[in-house]
């Protein structure tokens, strides 16, 4: 589990940063007009983008390339979906990004914590 | 010598450390210590792949290391930190498919960020097996592919726009190190399942 200072506050400002801006553009682009299901993939698919630019082009130099592209990734994914479901207001927009952003984040730290460390061979 | 993936990394040579010496490189740092600790200072070592050099910070002083890396330009931005180096290490280009050691040369052999690029990963890994003697160490950090859904679909998604400009992301680096004929002896995970240490011997 990481728990050194710079990196973990990185993680949860980076996490609720690409969230945010996943969620803002899909809402804006798409917002509920193509329909629940065809916003939820082509919002997926913003979403998804959005993140890996962010991730990839500004954030890996400064946080670290896996541990911020895979958490970044999925936490874009889920709010580019969300964003292509339904128009959400600006204060909307700020407080699921962030709660998706942490959430996705909390998921992230879970797992790492449980997967990390000396695994069982199978020979 | 692979030109393609020569001129690739030549390439990223160029924005290397920008984009891997601060983040990354701090990010990883203690699970390379780990790993690279494991050098012996009585032992010949080969060491791939250089890049940049940013790797050498974790040695331990005094070890004797030949590195090598397909980049001549990699090389040429790691002459710094080579001669940095409190120890002998000579840097050398090469390819992992075309080494030019003895069979049975080395006592360990340790990788760093490098079988998502070689691009053909079981004949890089048994070109190691040949130069490695009986009995003699494989120590890898690494990242590979994911069993996780939905970690697995992105990162193969992923790795057709990654591996243009640099890394595969999907490899299943284990697996390659058996289907080359090592005993893998301890796997550790760093990050979920995709950045990790292999450990393996080359059986006496």
């Amino acid at each position: 589990m990481e728990k050194r200072l710079y990196f973990v506050l990185g993680d949860v400002l980076a996490n609720i940063i690409v969230a945010t801006v996943a969620l803002a553009v899909s809402s804006t682009l798409l917002g509920g007009n193509l329909g629940m299901l065809p916003g939820m993939l082509i919002g997926m698919f913003v979403g998804m983008l959005i993140a890996l630019i962010l991730s990839m082009g500004v954030l890996a130099p400064l946080l670290g390339i896996m541990e911020i592209m895979m958490p970044c990734m999925l936490g874009g994914m889920i709010a580019g979906m969300l964003g292509g479901m339904w128009d959400l207001s600006a204060a909307q927009i700020l407080q699921w990004g962030a709660a998706t952003g942490l959430g996705t984040l909390v998921l992230i730290y879970i797992m790492n914590a449980l997967l990390t460390g000396p695994q069982q061979l199978n020979r | 010598m692979d030109l393609i993936t020569q001129e690739k990394w030549d390439r990223a040579a160029r924005s290397f450390d920008l984009m891997s010496a601060n983040g990354p490189e701090k990010r990883w740092r203690p699970a390379k210590l780990s790993v690279f600790s494991r050098m012996r200072p009585d032992a010949r070592i080969l060491f791939l792949a250089l890049g940049t050099g940013l790797d050498i910070e974790t040695f331990p002083k005094g070890c004797n290391i030949a590195a090598i890396d397909i980049s001549p330009k990699m090389i040429e931005a790691a002459r710094e930190r080579v001669a940095g180096y409190e120890g002998t290490l000579r840097a050398e280009v090469m390819d992992v498919h075309d080494m030019s050691f003895a069979d049975n040369s080395f006592d360990q052999v340790f990788t760093s960020c490098t079988f998502c690029s070689v691009p053909r990963p079981v004949e890089g890994l048994k070109a190691l097996y040949r130069v490695l003697k009986p009995g003699g160490e494989l120590h890898m950090f690494e990242h590979t592919g994911s069993k996780i859904f939905p970690f697995n679909v992105m990162m193969t998604q992923m790795s057709r726009l990654a591996s243009r400009f640099g890394p595969e992301l999907d490899r299943d680096t284990v697996a390659n190190v058996r289907a080359a004929g090592f005993e893998v002896t301890e796997v550790n995970h760093v990050f979920l399942d995709t950045v990790k240490t292999i450990h393996a011997v080359k059986p006496a």
